[in-house]
């Protein structure tokens, strides 16, 4: 198989895990999709590099997360919830939306200031609900690492967003 | 620590699911007494709620197919580019398509343009009045590639900041200037005794210590290191090594990293010239994961680098501290003499390493080190705990024997914040002297990055209710004083290296681990100055310290304890009140 070949495969397979991951950090289809496709297209400008034995399910989640933070990080605004509502994304509770929409822009900005590894960790278990031994596979780290760095991101976040907590 | 503090600690560890049964039964009956460990017990649960709500979403099939069309087609553009221009250029332009679909706006203005520059990728901009450095990516990056590659020699400077967590800085020593041509190098390695920010610059003091030369020898490169310190020299062959390097590889490399900079910062004048700079987070990962920051400054004028800053090295042994590395004073296409790169060895100096002289030396000077059974692990443990701590209160008090006994002066209480930090000085229970310590608020929060800020300002204010009398003295970056938090985590970091280590020893009625320290062991103290530390064996929190040494008249030792963590400070702890019939002393 050609390297465009095996790249389509790649995307083919890999491509609702990616989008779905930026989904969840940035709560906005079209941000995802540039993310999307960022991060297929950073992989597609080093394709001959890779070899047989990359990990692609550890490697695009690693990928995805950093690029989505960044993403939050550059983008310093969000659409609104009238927007996102006719954005395709599929959402299984319609109460208390508006506040929750306010809350996870916060938290994706605030993951933004998070040092990388705390900010990986923490999005890796709480948003994609991966264990610890699954998150240090990714991140190249022992779970008792993964543990350390979610401890210290929820203290910081907590810090953070401290005000727009309380109900 | 109290019992509120230690429940409070427990509230992470509960969200994330790891109490014993025990443990979590003990913080539930305290969360049913404590109102404010309620309340953050619910801010930690609306977070973790808005958590699980981000985990439910997800984008719709068709949104995926879009994305996937969109990212088929630019590979597709891009190798039409390629074949159509015949040639791999350093210039690509990608753009993301958006695709007609009901997830997606459709006009043109939608659609975002990354600008592919032989790895780095801007964001687009426009130039105003002179920026061009939110300029179009494609003129600005182009023309930074096109200049490096005309250079063939290079030299800078090379120096190295010790950092502490609480912002105290300290220039090494040691500095180096560098010299690169195509196919060798050569590195002088000077030492100078530097205050806080002075940087040694070929000044009177300086003093070479070390030349290490790089030269081809045929197909093999030869590497001579001579040591003036220990008047020592080796000579290392590198078999098939001789090539013709580029001296601006590490800064081509630091032009490619642009694409992943964090912000541009606000410009600054370097050595008289007005420069731009961009941040970089460059931490690794791995077991050991290390956060670290570049910055780099661009010439506004020329736009070639003009100083490169590496903050976040770790120091070894001492996880409270980091390196800042600084590669400044940078000469582009330098004339160097032709003998620079002819290595030269003085008469008499012998084929050794320069660390087998020094150790050799050492051990003649000092006497055989102890070193204790420290339990694995424990100095991270107690490094992990002391960098959550942000604020803090001690007793300090000095002593010294007399017929027997201890003889302690007035205490002092030191109260310490992460930026401002204030000693009140007792006469019994009565506060004698209170000494302010308080940084310009435009550099709270400030990291260790800004240790170079020539405006910085650190107000000393004394208050005397004694005499009735203030005196305030203003401190610029050389002069100020050390946060007294960052000696605390310094000494604490010793720990591996203690001579003596137990366990189960009662201070104050709390059961504690310590060690005892000798000061030789970091520097050229004497023997008899010696640093004992306690810790809470629960919590890992310092309970005393003490720092002992010995004089003429006899032994004397300054004694920290009384230690509370984390306290809750009253408003105005760290603003000066000088009552209004007070007079300002004059200063020297």
């Amino acid at each position: 198989m050609v390297s465009r070949e095996k790249f389509k495969t790649l995307v083919d397979d890999c491509s609702k895990q990616v989008l779905n991951t930026a989904v969840r950090i940035l709560g906005d289809v079209e941000q995802a999709q540039d993310v999307h496709q960022e991060v297929f297209m950073a992989i597609w400008r080093r394709w001959h590099k890779y070899n047989g034995r990359t990990n692609w399910n550890a490697y695009l989640y690693r990928v995805t997360v950093r690029k989505a933070i960044e993403f939050a990080r550059r983008s310093r605004s969000q659409q609104s919830l009238r927007q996102q509502k006719h954005n395709g994304l599929s959402e299984h509770k319609p109460d208390g939306l508006m506040r929750a929409a306010e809350l996870q822009k916060r938290l994706a900005g605030s993951l933004a200031e998070l040092p990388k590894r705390q900010a990986d960790a923490f999005v890796l278990s709480r948003i994609e609900g991966l264990d610890t031994r699954q998150i240090g596979e990714i991140l190249g780290c022992s779970p008792e690492t993964v543990r350390v760095h979610l401890h210290r991101a929820l203290k910081r976040l907590m810090r953070e967003l401290g005000d727009y907590l309380i109900e | 620590m109290n019992r509120h503090e230690e429940m409070s600690g427990l509230l992470v560890d509960s969200a994330l699911g790891e109490l014993s049964p025990q443990e979590q039964a003990d913080l539930k009956m305290h969360l049913d007494e404590c109102p404010k460990c309620r309340l953050e017990s619910k801010r930690i649960e609306a977070l973790l709620k808005c958590t699980q709500r981000m985990r439910e979403l997800s984008a719709d099939p068709q949104a995926c197919e879009s994305a996937e069309k969109a990212v088929l087609e630019a590979v597709r553009i891009q190798k039409d580019k390629r074949q159509t221009s015949g040639s791999n250029t350093s210039l690509e332009f990608i753009r993301r398509i958006t695709m007609n679909n009901r997830t997606a706006k459709l006009t043109a203005a939608a659609a975002v343009i990354m600008v592919v520059l032989g790895g780095v990728t801007f964001w687009p901009g426009a130039p105003q009045n002179g920026k061009w450095w939110l300029a179009s990516p494609a003129v600005w990056g182009q023309e930074i590639i096109a200049q490096m590659e005309k250079i063939e020699t290079l030299v800078h400077r090379e120096q190295a900041v010790i950092v502490g967590r609480y912002g105290r800085t300290h220039v090494s020593g040691n500095w180096s200037r560098i010299y690169q041509a195509a196919d060798r190098s050569r590195k002088d390695k000077f030492y100078e005794h530097t205050d806080e920010s002075t940087f040694g610059d070929n000044s009177p003091d300086s003093v070479l210590v070390q030349v290490t030369w790089e030269v081809p020898d045929g197909k093999d490169l030869k590497l001579y290191q001579v040591s003036h310190e220990h008047k020592c020299y080796t000579i290392t062959t590198r078999e098939g090594r001789a090539y013709r390097r580029d001296p601006m590889n590490e800064l081509r490399a630091y032009v490619g990293k642009l694409d992943k900079a964090d912000r541009i910062l606000d410009t600054e004048i370097f050595d008289g010239r007005e420069c731009v700079g961009f941040e970089i987070d460059s931490s690794t990962g791995g077991d050991n994961p290390v956060e670290l920051t570049d910055r780099i400054w661009f010439d506004v004028e020329t736009k070639l680098p003009v100083r490169i800053e590496k903050h976040g090295l770790p120091v070894t042994d001492s996880p409270g501290q980091t390196f800042t590395f600084i590669d400044d004073k940078f000469e582009y296409h330098a004339q160097i003499p032709a003998e620079k790169f002819v290595p030269k060895i003085p008469d008499g100096f012998i084929n050794a390493e320069p660390g087998e002289v020094w150790a050799a030396k050492d051990k003649q000077v000092k006497d055989k080190m102890l070193y204790a059974d420290v339990p694995a692990g424990l100095r991270d443990e107690v490094a992990g705990v002391l960098d959550n701590v942000k604020t803090a209160t001690y007793r300090q008090r000095v002593g010294f024997m007399r017929d027997d006994r201890w003889l302690f002066s007035d205490a002092s209480k030191l109260y310490i914040s992460p930026n401002a930090w204030r000693e009140d000085t007792l006469s019994g229970e009565k506060v004698h002297q209170t000494k302010f310590f308080v940084p310009d608020k435009k550099y709270w929060g400030k990291t260790s990055f800004d240790f170079n800020d020539k405006d910085f300002k650190l107000t000393q204010t004394t208050v005397n209710f004694s005499d009735r009398t203030y005196r305030v003295v203003n401190h610029d970056s050389k002069s100020h004083p050390d946060n007294p938090m960052d000696h605390i985590i310094r000494i604490a970091d010793m720990l591996n290296r203690a001579d003596r280590f137990w366990q189960d020893e009662e201070i104050d009625g709390v059961k504690c681990f310590g060690f005892e320290l000798s000061a030789k062991k970091y520097g050229s103290n004497p023997d008899t100055h010696k640093h004992k530390m306690w810790f809470d064996a629960k919590t890992k929190l310092p309970v005393r310290m003490e720092f002992a040494w010995v004089q003429t008249q006899g032994p004397g030792k300054e004694v920290r304890d009384e230690f509370q963590w984390n306290p809750a400070f009253a408003v105005g702890t760290f603003t000066p009140e000088i009552p209004a019939d007070f007079t300002v002393e004059e200063q020297d």
